[in-house]
């Protein structure tokens, strides 16, 4: 993989950070609302749908933090070594 | 006749207002920024911790209650203004940090490494995180306006007292977060607090 490239997965991916926190918010408001359908009183049916969309939002937010701290160091299995690398392992041993 | 739509006295959310005080906001939290990296670099012990948590301080009340201040929150429009101002004010302290702040190699090696070892993990945080305050500030500051208090001293003097009393319990309980840290937890704890009470009010 190009250097250039594993640079750009690692800033497109913390700026999808916002994007992701939304969708998963959404997700969780979505699960929320079907519970909360059940319910009778508005105001446990706006918590339980606050709660899940909050909840929902923070645990993925969480988890891709964490797998993006470890993306770096992920890509640096697959990068293609530095130009100065590769000259001194090109280079005849003396 | 004109056909330009003119900011009316309340609830101010037209495009002007919004990137006007997003550029204003930004520079505020841009000289902060560079005021608590020099308390960092040149304090020590329990003065550097205490000028961090003033800037952290001072910091959340300017990014959660001037944009609803430039709004002029009263309804929903002016609490949206605000926080298109809060988001217009990330955006643009984004440019300011990799214009800057960044080339300058202001922050310590520390910050980078929360990222991974990379520079671009807490700039979507501060868009997030800058937005919420000024949606949440919008909230207090229009309900605050409903009771006749326009004064941002006067609103947000509670969620200062708030972020403080949490910051002492973590620091009471323990905790491993350094004193700015807490203030920051503690503020963002207290202002939502302070907008679910308000709307429970209003309701």
């Amino acid at each position: 993989m190009p250097r250039w490239l594993a640079h750009l997965l690692v800033i497109v991916g913390w700026l999808l950070t916002p994007v992701l926190a939304w969708g998963a918010s959404y997700v969780g408001l979505w699960v929320g609302a079907l519970v909360a359908v059940r319910l009778e009183r508005p105001l446990p049916m706006l918590s339980v749908a606050g709660v899940c969309a909050a909840g929902s939002g923070l645990v993925v937010l969480a988890i891709w933090v964490r797998f993006m701290r470890r993306v770096p160091h992920l890509l640096s299995h697959h990068m293609a070594p530095r130009a100065s690398q590769s000259h001194e392992a090109a280079a005849p041993a003396d | 006749m004109s056909a330009t739509v003119t900011p009316t006295g309340f609830d101010r959310s037209d495009f002007r207002t919004v990137v006007t005080g997003g550029v204003k906001l930004s520079l505020i939290i841009g000289a902060m920024v560079v005021l608590y990296l020099v308390v960092s670099r040149y304090l020590s012990g329990v003065a550097m911790a205490g000028g961090e948590v003033v800037l952290v301080l001072a910091g959340g009340v300017a990014m959660a209650f001037l944009p609803a201040q430039w709004s002029a929150a009263r309804t929903v429009e002016g609490i949206a203004g605000a926080a298109a101002t809060g988001l217009c004010s990330t955006v643009a302290f984004a440019v300011i940090d990799l214009a800057i702040l960044r080339p300058a190699h202001a922050y310590p090696w520390t910050w980078d490494d929360f990222g991974g070892g990379t520079t671009w993990w807490y700039l979507p945080m501060w868009w997030m995180l800058g937005t919420f305050l000024s949606w949440q500030g919008g909230i207090v500051s229009a309900t605050q306006a409903g009771r006749g208090e326009e004064r941002i001293g006067r609103i947000a003097a509670p969620v200062v007292i708030g972020a403080v009393i949490i910051a002492a319990i973590l620091g009471l309980a323990k905790v491993a977060v350094v004193a700015p840290v807490a203030a920051g937890i503690g503020f963002v704890v207290s202002l939502v607090v302070r907008a679910i009470i308000a709307l429970a009010r209003g309701a």
